[in-house]
């Protein structure tokens, strides 16, 4: 139970993590692309944990970094790499005195 | 022992993010935590599955394939605005490899799901990818986000024969607003300096604000646009000048702003009042319609919005 709550709670962070990426681009691109990102992993992990709860009917679809199969990984991480791209640069949004 | 190897990735996996970052921002830090947060995640679940050590050893293999996508990953996108050049041959190439799995004689299916794709040598679901690569592609969409970002900001006038290599606007830059638009609409053609503010934008808002005063007679500084902007790939991210910082360069993806000399050069700075540097208006009185921006050095004093 706490484990699965500790999990969910990553998974969290990461989500809330990307959105924030998403808030903090100056550019319309990356605004979108770090929240399409996003969306993919958050929906992904909301159609495993929605379809564990009997909320929806269970799919195959992978939960992302946990699921057996290497595509699956593979395709988070490059999400991911993007993800840190999107929150580095020069199009970053810059704070006074920083 | 698993659970050795597997933190041991996972700190292979930090440290990566760690120093492949060319240029630290406060939040690639976050993120780097997050993902690190995301490797302990892995780790958790592998150990619950260490009954079955074969399961378990494909899974860090897996693992292994995954952290070194993620750092080719973040080798060759430099920038993800190197993305936004290809968005239509990602968003094709994300289409075939929706469909690979049809194709017969490599596509075959598993429990009833036709998603895998058999190369003899290794076997996967091109379906991941192709959603990535989708996703990217949506940026085409006509969002009302963009849409109401570009009404807000208006477009900036795109000036022909321009140099082969843009050059970024800077803080501190003029940038003018659109002369077609603002002819239509019997105004002034707002023009003011690019603040650190605008700093990231696709385009600055022209709209003056009270200590930005427009630009009139000699010394306007045309700010060239998307139509000037050759798609080369060397082009997208323009390297800092020396003396330059990173942050106080504008976006440079099509669309980007460029401060371009007016017809009859230099002059008098008429936002500031001050006169340039020799340096910058000797280079520019040479070549009257030299490409190169020769924007004036962003000068921290020049810049409304610095705080230090």
């Amino acid at each position: 139970m706490l484990g699965v709550a500790a999990i969910l709670l990553l998974y969290l962070v990461l989500i809330g993590r990307g959105l924030r990426i998403g808030l903090e681009r100056r550019d319309t691109f990356g605004k979108l692309l770090a929240v399409g990102l996003t969306t993919v992993i958050g929906l992904q992990v909301f159609t495993i944990a929605a379809g564990v709860l009997r909320l929806i009917p269970l799919t195959g679809v992978p939960l992302p970094l946990v699921s057996y199969g290497g595509t699956s990984r593979v395709a988070t991480f490059v999400i991911l790499a993007l993800l840190v791209r999107a929150s580095a640069g020069a199009w970053y949004r810059v704070r006074k005195g920083t | 022992m698993y659970s050795v190897l597997f933190a041991g990735a996972s700190l292979g996996g930090w440290f990566v993010i760690g120093t492949r970052r060319d240029r630290p921002t406060p939040r690639s830090t976050r993120s780097r935590c997050s993902s690190a947060r995301l490797g302990l995640a892995m780790l958790y679940r592998l150990m619950d599955e260490r009954g079955r050590v074969d399961i378990a050893r494909d899974q860090a293999v897996w693992l292994l394939i995954g952290l070194a996508c993620f750092a080719l990953t973040l080798v060759i996108v430099r920038d993800i605005r190197q993305l936004d050049a290809y968005t239509y041959t990602i968003g094709l190439a994300g289409i075939v490899l929706l469909l690979l799995p049809i194709v017969p004689g490599i596509g075959y299916s598993i429990n009833g799901a036709r998603l895998w794709v058999n190369f003899g040598f290794l076997q996967f679901q091109p379906a991941e990818f192709g959603r990535v690569l989708i996703v990217i592609f949506l940026r085409v969409l006509p969002l009302p986000t963009a849409r109401a970002a570009r009404r807000r900001c208006g477009a900036i006038r795109a000036s022909a024969g321009e140099g082969p290599r843009p050059a970024a606007a800077r803080v501190g830059d003029v940038a003018r607003g659109p002369p077609a638009r603002a002819r239509r609409r019997r105004v002034a053609a707002p023009v003011r300096r690019l603040r650190r503010d605008d700093v990231g934008r696709d385009r600055p808002v022209l709209v003056p604000a009270a200590r930005d005063r427009p630009v009139r007679g000699r010394g306007v500084h045309r700010v060239a646009g998307p139509a000037a902007y050759p798609g080369t790939r060397r082009d997208l991210v323009p390297r800092a000048r020396p003396g330059e910082r990173e942050r106080d360069r504008l976006s440079a993806r099509p669309g980007m702003v460029r401060v371009r000399l007016g017809r009859h050069g230099p002059g008098r700075d008429s936002v500031s009042g001050r006169r340039r540097s020799s340096r910058t208006s000797e280079a520019t009185s040479s070549s009257r319609h030299s490409a190169r921006s020769w924007g004036c050095s962003a000068s921290p004093r020049s810049c409304c919005c610095t705080s230090s």
